[in-house]
């Protein structure tokens, strides 16, 4: 669809902060200079398992310019979990800030500081770790296997170190009741997120025993709590900010090297910079579970889902980190509505690579295993799958597994027709080839997210600021990745407040002066910090009218906002409300408008995303080619057109990469990660992108203050699942596993031509 | 990445200064960089001295003479693709020429660099701090290939999309070794640095005679992962003239493989040669001759896969012999 048909095109203004990023200007983290900044620089395991058995650094500490260099006995031996906005028993604490024992591969053993990072290099290079080589366990299968060692006994006394069962009814009653039963298994690989900026800090542990730290976080609240327990802090001790970030897609919803630069700068008192290379943000980042499904569902004869069962089993790689919660959140996330349903998530050590936070958070593994068995079940009913999901998908008024309200929005019918109708122009236009050389299918996936943390323990919280003229200063605790975060949230203040977004500035986050914030992921920042701007404007409304009717000698009631004005209702008068903060302003004595809020939600309700695929199988060559994706999505109201474009555009290309070509692959003899770099880590180029074709349903949520569920993850998660429908039914096989690059030669045109022009 | 080797760096402005300065030990070319520099980073490679050719204007020329075409080893890819004398009478070069990794890195790379790029494999082109969890391989003085345990020699693959085209028009080199300058083929040339025996060598153009273009057929392929930046999967060339053949494959061994016996098929049955027969001999003869190891992104079974695809420049070499 046309964007420009939106309702709320009027929305779509440019991002507050692209100026400075087009030019330049804008300052991300390495570009940060603070006085007396030193350099770090963390000495990594090099293999998935070993003790260490001696660190020699009396070589390295000779070099000039090195100011110091910490072991694993140096420094507080306090077992931490990375992630968690609030402390849970499931997030079991089994990391330490470096560890005589690296679990997987890049697991930090020592850190140096130093003048200058090629110091840091010099000394790295001096630095005599001996190491006993232990076996490592890399896959799920090998690490549930009976009898396998396990992976850290230390703290867990099996590698299924999470187990979570969610159930509706009981599923094999359901079975007994179906008419057909089917089953299948599959698998997904590593997903790494690559943001562009790698994971960078800067620690300052100053003389006044304070921390401050700038990161690219994406929890910078849930940093400073977790530094606090490793450092036996006080919360308002430490201070977290952020410069301009370059992506972050969940990775960074943990901490990664703070606490190493923080221990670092304590010995030494300056300021110390950690800045990733792109081999320890391949190797020791967070990524996404590789998984593997066993899914098994009942139908009746009329099409209609009775039982479903999933058991899926997450590589969590050496520690907890997010896994229980990756791992266990996807019940919550299945679109359809089925009277049995039970959902196993199990948790698997193993000595992998590193899984945390990414895009979906464990959606998409779930959707693609349950999209690819309806998509098989269908084939083999003759069924035409698109109406299967229609007739099973939740309904207004139906209650989706696990959550709390019935749904109260999902146009299924603009949804659907939509995304059919773009399939039906695309046939129209193109044809479908079946032919001797080419056959042409598509395939389909649907699936639902959610608009903030599924558990509702989240909350988010918003000030306001009036200014004497009447501008304001929005402070939230959202952190902007580069998805936009902040212009949504000044467009929602500007709309509340009648303001044009020139009118707003939003505070640049510093956990000291910006109100709580959970964290900036589960796409839902549009929608919990949405909410709190939105509360947070009335609340200034409310203080507004109340000086207002001071001012005029009049009651409360006879001053109404409305229409974004305030009336003062004998006096026929009406202000706006520049007017209004301005009069309160300069001509009330002792008033300042200053208004907060908490956003409190019951629920958060689930966006849904219908996707379709068309490839073309080219039959002697056994090549494939991904042509179009159509997402055809409900994400309530359009904050702002241009950045749900931008989001679902970008989730397409990360759901066409997973789908095609992404794996962080890890070798099978030497158990190393082999894409340390983004030339052997492949992720489709502009040129390798199918076209596009997108539709946003009108929508409004009425549980949001202003209408919006969520965008951010929402368009990943169904492309992998589509794309291989559509390869299935082209091939007539069943795909059960990606990438498809080392199944089929990814066709594609070598485009070079398309940057030259023939010389004049 | 930063680069923690210690070098010399000269960039003479003439050839007679660059093979003085070749001489000593330890000296290494460095021609747009695109190969050498992630080397240095790597650590793969421990120059005394970089010679940066960059500054010598002779090496970057095109010219027609009769004798041939010269082209300058410096010259930069992205030229060779637009330039009017290749593009109109070295078509298959001009093709290999754009589709070498991406726009910015032919802005850089230079045919000579294109030509004498290292071999890689993904155990060796790994940071050294990645390099520390295992074995050294042959490729830095060690004694084992990680990816064919069993090999005498190192098994990294050649990934030159232009060396598959100098071969099919048997282009020459003018070389300096150990000083002296001569003239050798380019298939020897090739064949030397893919054996690593080539040391101090300076190329200083490529010479195509004009019968090895006049009147001729050419054509190049290239199949990549990605529709650009990436090395080959796999790349053919070919070239016909005065009845004689060349077809090379590229990227599926440790040197550019000729592909004799399609050779000979094709010119035994002329024009009225058979589709289906000469690509099941050039794909036996590819699965005879491959070399293939592990690489990223894709299964070995996909990269045999690719061997059919020489079905295109089959056609096209049909279609206009």
């Amino acid at each position: 669809m046309n964007f420009s048909e939106l309702r709320d095109f009027k929305n779509a203004v440019r991002r507050l902060e692209s100026a400075s990023k087009v030019t330049g200007s804008a300052e991300y983290l390495d570009d940060l200079e603070l006085q007396g900044l030193t350099h770090g620089y963390i000495v990594r395991s090099p293999y998935p398992h070993a003790k260490v058995l001696s660190i020699d650094t009396s070589e390295a500490q000779k070099i000039p310019g090195v100011l110091g260099i910490l072991c694993p006995n140096d420094i507080p031996q306090v077992k931490f979990n990375c992630t968690g906005f609030l402390p849970s028993d499931a997030l079991i604490k089994d990391e330490e800030i470096l560890t005589m024992h690296p679990r997987h591969e890049g697991d930090r053993i020592v850190a140096i500081v130093a003048e200058s990072y090629e110091i840091c290099k010099q000394a790295a290079e001096l630095v005599k770790i001996e190491y006993e080589i232990l076996p490592a366990i890399m896959t799920i299968e090998n690490a549930i296997k009976e009898g396998a060692p396990l992976i850290n006994p230390d703290i867990y006394d099996t590698n299924c170190f999470y187990h979570k069962i969610g159930t509706r009814g009981n599923v094999e009653e359901g079975f007994s009741k179906s008419d057909y039963i089917f089953e299948g298994t599959y698998h997904t690989p590593i997903q790494h997120p690559i943001p562009m900026e790698p994971i960078s800090c800067i620690a300052h542990w100053t003389r006044d025993n304070k921390l401050l730290i700038w990161a690219n976080s994406q929890t910078p609240y849930q940093d400073r709590r977790i530094l606090a327990e490793q450092f036996g802090l006080q919360e308002c001790d430490i201070s977290l900010r952020r410069a301009m970030i370059g992506g972050g897609f969940g990775q960074r919803e943990e901490l990664h090297n703070q606490d190493v630069a923080a221990a670092l700068s304590h010995l030494i008192y300056r300021p110390v910079k950690i800045v990733n290379e792109r081999d320890d943000e391949m190797i020791s980042t967070a990524t996404r579970h590789a998984s593997f499904s066993k899914v098994k569902m009942g139908v009746s004869k009329d099409g209609k889902l009775i039982a479903y069962s999933h058991t899926m089993y997450t590589n969590a790689g050496a520690y907890c980190t997010h896994t229980p919660l990756v791992t266990g959140a996807p019940d919550r996330k299945c679109p359809y509505h089925m009277p049995f349903f039970r959902y196993d998530g199990i948790g698997v050590l193993t000595n992998g690579p590193v899984s945390g936070a990414f895009r979906g958070y464990g959606n998409p593994q779930v959707s693609f295993a349950r999209e690819m068995l309806i998509n098989d079940l269908c084939r083999q009913m003759g069924w035409d799958s698109v109406k299967f999901r229609y007739d099973n998908v939740c309904k207004p008024g139906e209650k989706m597994h696990a959550n709390v309200t019935p749904l109260s929005t999902f146009p299924a019918d603009q949804c659907f027709g939509n995304g059919l109708k773009i399939r039906q122009e695309i046939d129209a236009k193109e044809g479908i080839r079946d032919d001797k050389e080419v056959k042409e299918s598509w395939g389909m996936a649907l699936i639902s997210h959610t608009s903030a943390v599924s558990s509702l323990e989240a909350l988010s919280s918003s000030c306001i600021i009036c200014n004497p003229d009447g501008t304001v200063n929005l402070m939230t605790g959202t952190v902007d990745l580069g998805q936009g975060a902040e212009t949504a949230m000044v467009q929602i203040a500007a709309e509340k407040l009648g303001l044009d977004v020139k009118d707003v500035t939003h505070a640049s986050l510093d956990t000291t002066t910006s109100p709580y914030n959970y964290g900036t992921f589960s796409s839902g920042q549009a929608f919990l910090t949405g909410n709190a701007v939105a509360f947070a404007c009335e609340d200034v409304i409310r203080k507004a009218r109340i000086e207002l009717a001071n001012f005029f000698n009049i009651s409360e009631d006879e001053v109404q906002y409305r229409d974004k004005k305030f009336q003062i209702v004998q006096r026929g008068k009406f202000l706006t409300f520049k007017e209004a903060i301005q009069v309160i302003a300069n001509r009330c004595r002792g008033t300042f408008i200053m208004g907060s809020a908490v956003a409190d939600m019951v629920d958060a309700p689930p966006p849904f995303c219908l996707c379709w695929a068309k490839i073309a199988l080219y039959k002697k060559e056994q090549s494939i080619k991904v042509k179009h994706i159509i997402e055809s999505v409900d994400i309530g109201r359009v904050i702002n057109p241009l950045i749900v474009k931008g989001q679902l555009e970008g989730a397409i290309q990360m759901g066409v990469g997973f789908a095609l070509m992404e794996e962080l692959e890890v070798d099978k003899i030497t158990k190393k990660v082999i894409a340390s770099d983004l030339l052997n880590y492949r992720n489709p180029l502009i040129v390798d992108m199918p076209e596009i074709h997108l539709f946003v349903a009108d929508s409004y949520e009425p549980f949001s203050a202003n209408g919006a569920k969520s965008v951010g993850e929402l368009g990943i998660i169904p492309v992998a699942a589509a794309i291989c429908d559509a390869v299935s039914s082209a091939c007539g096989r069943e795909i059960k596993e990606f990438p498809l690059s080392r199944q089929f030669f990814i066709k594609n045109s070598r485009y070079d031509s398309f940057f030259e022009r023939s010389e004049a | 990445m930063l680069i923690s080797a210690n070098f010399d760096y000269s960039k003479p402005s003439n050839i007679d200064d660059t093979i003085k300065l070749l001489g000593h030990d330890g000296g290494l070319i460095i021609a747009g960089g695109s190969d050498v520099m992630p080397q240095l980073k790597c650590a793969t490679i421990n120059p005394a001295h970089l010679i940066d050719l960059n500054g010598i204007n002779e090496l970057k020329t095109i010219k027609e003479r009769d004798s041939g075409i010269h082209i300058g080893a410096m010259t930069a890819l992205s030229h060779i693709a637009k330039n009017p004398i290749i593009t109109q009478k070295l078509p298959a070069l001009s093709q290999a020429a754009r589709n070498v990794a991406s726009p910015q890195i032919r802005n850089r790379g230079t045919i000579g660099g294109n030509i004498l790029q290292a071999r890689r494999c993904f155990y060796y082109n790994q940071s050294k701090e990645w390099r520390r969890g295992i074995a050294q391989c042959y490729k830095v003085g060690g004694k084992i290939c990680l990816q064919i345990p069993n090999s005498p020699v190192c098994r990294a693959l050649y990934y030159s999309d232009v060396a598959p085209v100098l071969l099919a028009y048997d282009a020459h080199a003018v070389v300096y070794v150990s000083g002296t300058k001569r003239e050798m083929n380019v298939s020897d040339l090739v064949a030397a640095h893919c054996n690593d025996s080539l040391r101090n060598i300076l190329i200083t153009e490529f010479i195509i005679s004009t019968e090895r273009y006049k009147n001729a057929f050419s054509y190049f392929l290239k199949y990549s992962l990605r529709g650009s930046i990436d090395f080959p999967i796999i790349n053919f060339a070919c070239v016909y003239v005065n009845g004689k053949l060349k077809i090379y494959a590229g990227a599926l061994s440790t040197h550019v493989v000729e592909l004799t016996e399609t050779q000979k098929y094709v010119e035994n049955n002329g024009k009225e040669f058979s589709l289906d027969e000469s690509l099941k001999i050039a794909v036996n003869e590819m699965k005879q001759k491959d070399k293939v190891i592990r690489e990223s992104g894709i299964s070995i079974q996909v990269k045999r896969s690719t061997f059919r695809y020489i079905e295109t420049l089959l056609a096209q070499l049909k279609a206009n012999m």
